[in-house]
């Protein structure tokens, strides 16, 4: 247990992982509608949200800013792996033309040949994401597309 | 009565019929039980490492990606993000009561925590429910593969978690914690962290970008 107890507000901190939960709400909403082509801008605002409050918790709910070095160094060290990890699994995927995961792509098992579906006929709720359908089509002209997208 | 907790002392506080008492200490200057949680969560941060990292690669392999807003229910999921932070912020409450040696209000505010926690998990059945009856089911296409493939494993941990704070809690109504032994409700509690942590990462990655 901790030589130091932890001295924090539960109230105040409460009250500012909700806060900022419904701010990263509105930014995501906002985002959405107006800058949504802008990623940087978009992600980068959402996950900056989502950091501060992960780190909050992480230091004070799990009390690791109370913590001696054992306990610290048993932890911390896992954070540069999942960033080396990321960074080298990185251009095999975002840089490499053969993994190319089309949207809804799927392999035939009879045909063994990979298919790009948009499956919108199979359900009538699909109907609200023809837009989808219609974007694929319009800029992926000869593509193998099954389905109809709710027509 | 003071709140300062000191450390498990086993040659004053372990049952006599438990172990012979050594008049030392081989094992870390750190309670046992903390440092193997932490193993255990660093174990876990690595898990969730290697389920976000294959939702990044499938998401920046795709060329296309539908928009999150168009496909879920955001307003939803955020009331239970507020839901799962909440429960966060009673089990802290509740291990501030139990060094305190106040138990009602442990009582009260473990009591809480498993309710909310049961409350996300019943709003998560409920969203699954609705996405199934559509016919959103993980073999449409890979935003619902990786939707589920993260959701259900996060669920599950959750799923756990109450389970968890119930054994807790009962062994708290059998009067087994007070303010000189409260670090099984402080493992309790920093899975429980743990698990709000992973949701606040999940619920941006997923619902909102």
């Amino acid at each position: 247990m901790s030589e130091h107890p932890p001295q924090f507000s539960v109230k105040k901190l409460w009250v500012l992982l909700l806060v900022l939960t419904a701010a990263e709400v509105i930014y995501g909403e906002i985002g959405n509608r107006y800058f949504y082509e802008q990623k940087l801008l978009l992600w980068g605002g959402l996950l900056s949200f989502a950091f501060v409050k992960g780190y909050y918790i992480f230091q004070y709910f799990m009390h690791m800013k109370y913590e001696g070095a054992i306990v610290k160094g048993n932890v911390w060290f896992t954070f540069p792996l999942v960033v080396y990890m990321m960074i080298m699994i990185w251009p095999d995927t975002a840089s490499n033309d053969k993994l190319n995961y089309e949207i809804a792509n799927q392999l035939d098992p009879f045909t063994g040949k990979v298919s790009t579906i948009i499956e919108g006929s199979r359900n009538m709720v699909n109907k609200e994401f023809q837009y989808l359908y219609d974007d694929y089509a319009a800029t992926h002209p000869g593509a193998e597309i099954h389905g109809t997208g709710g027509h | 009565m003071t709140t300062t907790m000191t450390s498990y002392d086993p040659a004053v506080d372990a049952p006599k019929h438990h172990h012979p008492v050594y008049d030392y200490d081989s094992g870390p200057p750190v309670d046992r039980g903390k440092f193997a949680i932490w193993v255990f969560l660093g174990t876990e941060i690595m898990f969730f490492t290697g389920m976000i990292g294959t939702y990044i690669v499938l998401r920046a392999g795709s060329p296309e990606w539908p928009n999150p807003a168009h496909r879920l229910a955001v307003g939803i999921t955020a009331f239970n993000t507020f839901v799962l932070i909440c429960s966060s912020a009673t089990v802290v409450a509740g291990l501030f009561a139990v060094q305190k040696d106040d138990m009602a209000a442990l009582r009260k505010w473990w009591g809480l925590s498993i309710l909310l926690g049961a409350g996300f998990v019943g709003i998560q059945a409920y969203e699954y429910v609705h996405l199934i009856d559509h016919g959103m089911t993980p073999n449409q296409d890979l935003f619902w593969s990786t939707f589920y493939l993260m959701t259900a494993l996060h669920g599950l941990h959750v799923i756990i978690g109450v389970l968890w704070l119930a054994v807790a809690y009962v062994k708290i109504l059998r009067g087994g914690y007070s303010s000189k032994n409260w670090v099984g409700l402080e493992l309790a509690g920093l899975y429980w962290h743990f698990v709000d942590l992973v949701w606040v990462l999940l619920f941006t990655l997923i619902y909102l970008m």
